[in-house]
């Protein structure tokens, strides 16, 4: 299910990026080159080196980084521009949604079907209620 | 030329049965509408599936119950009665009715086996304590969580979800997949998609009848023991990974959506908040006691009449063969 670029042993997974990722892919197209270094004191201290270390590394095997050596650091820079991402990711989940279109006739039961403007205010509402729920159980009697 | 004639009697009375059964049905698919708004959403499901599944039983009960032993009771084998053009056309009618709803049902089964294949081909079996269905974790860049199949249903998670959810959010949702299973939700869906009219009146009450369905699954989840607070954190979650997907998706594939969905998510949303500040649990509805008894009461109804019925049914269908 997954569509798949060869780029030397890596490969590149559109799967969705999760929010970090997404933000230090933000930073990146910002930047162009970036070391760990750079986006540690970019994030002012919010998360630990070795975390934006890790984060950056994931991106690169992903396929959504490339990067090169210069004297003891890695400079990373995205392996295509945001639009181009964003180009791909539409294609791979359209085209995921047109080989599902071959089975629209099948009988299933989803848990949830599309979300609407409607629904998410609604499940916004949802969400603060079961915060608050949890809240509640959290608190010692 | 005896059974041939009793073929085309069925299937015309058949066709006149359905059509004079919708037509009377009809006006009143508001009102029921209307009414399953009153009633719990597990007797909502069932008048609204009631409803929508009479006028094909009723026919099918004319036809087979009705009209098929009187021919053979009254009719003399040596009849010398032939097919007209009227009887000839009713029976093309009900051939038809019959022919659409086949190849529906056979399409729909064929694409659910191909889709759990093709899923399956794609997933790893998952090991879970207290489910009885099969369950996969089906690797797939958009978030799913569904049960499939009729016959031999399976349910079908996608990583994202399954990482996302706790393992008593997991519980929860699974909880709702089981008890479409308990409801025959998948068989039901079959059949009113095979029987589906192209009129606003019986659309509206499909879309109803899942938001209803949604919601019973929801309650008997909550009833069979999975936590009101984690089945609505797990919707929460499950429905902002699909919404992350789906933005992508556009215009260009909204015709994908698939059938009967929209409506429910927000419906189940609100009523599982009502659940939550109320602390309620769902009231356990008489689902199985009063059906059993209304089948009880037809076929009681049907073997009492039958002898007195015979013989103006086959003076009605004297005068439809002439």
């Amino acid at each position: 299910m997954w569509l798949k670029r060869q780029s030397g042993e890596r490969e590149l997974s559109l799967s969705p990026l999760g929010n970090l990722e997404t933000e230090v892919m933000e930073r990146t197209w910002a930047r162009e080159e970036i070391t760990v270094r750079d986006l540690h004191q970019e994030l002012a201290g919010r998360l630990a080196y070795t975390t934006v270390m890790t984060t950056l590394d994931r991106l690169y095997k992903k396929g959504m980084l490339s990067r090169r050596k210069q004297g003891q650091a890695f400079l990373y820079s995205p392996a295509f521009t945001k639009v181009e991402y964003q180009a791909r990711l539409t294609q791979h989940v359209l085209g995921i949604a047109l080989e599902d279109s071959k089975y629209s006739n099948a009988v299933l039961s989803r848990f949830v079907d599309a979300v609407s403007a409607t629904d998410a205010k609604m499940l916004d509402q949802l969400d603060e209620l079961v915060k608050a729920k949890r809240r509640v159980l959290r608190r010692p009697r | 030329m005896f059974y041939l004639l009793c073929v085309a009697l069925c299937l015309g009375v058949l066709f006149l049965a359905l059509t004079t059964a919708l037509v009377g049905c009809f006006p009143f698919s508001n009102l029921i509408r209307r009414s399953a708004t009153r009633a719990t959403a597990a007797s909502a499901a069932d008048m609204m599936f009631g409803f929508r599944i009479a006028p094909f039983a009723l026919a099918t009960i004319v036809s087979l119950g009705l009209a098929v032993p009187a021919f053979l009771e009254f009719e003399p084998r040596s009849t010398r009665e032939m097919l007209d053009w009227p009887l000839l056309s009713l029976a093309v009618g009900g051939a038809s009715v019959l022919l659409v709803i086949l190849l529906r049902m056979a399409m729909m089964l064929r694409a659910t086996w191909n889709l759990q294949h093709h899923w399956i081909e794609n997933s790893v079996s998952l090991d879970l304590d207290g489910v009885r269905c099969p369950v996969y974790c089906v690797d797939r860049a958009t978030s799913l969580l569904a049960v499939t199949g009729i016959f031999r249903p399976r349910i079908f998670i996608s990583a994202d979800i399954a990482q996302a959810l706790t393992r008593h959010e997991l519980a929860a949702a699974l909880g709702h997949e089981l008890a479409h299973l308990r409801s025959f939700d998948n068989l039901k869906q079959l059949l009113l998609r095979s029987i589906a009219l192209p009129f606003a009146g019986f659309r509206d009450m499909d879309r109803a009848w899942v938001s209803a369905s949604e919601i019973a699954a929801d309650e008997d989840a909550v009833r069979s023991g999975a936590s009101a607070l984690e089945l609505s954190s797990a919707l929460v979650k499950v429905a902002r990974l699909s919404t992350g997907m789906t933005v992508n998706l556009g215009l260009a594939a909204s015709h994908l959506v698939p059938y009967g969905c929209g409506a429910s998510t927000s419906t189940r949303a609100a009523h599982l908040s009502k659940l939550l500040a109320h602390d309620a649990t769902p009231s356990e509805p008489i689902r199985g006691l009063a059906l059993l008894t209304a089948g009880l009461l037809l076929l009681a109804l049907y073997c009492v009449s039958l002898s007195a019925l015979l013989p103006a049914v086959h003076d009605a269908l004297e005068w439809m063969v002439r």
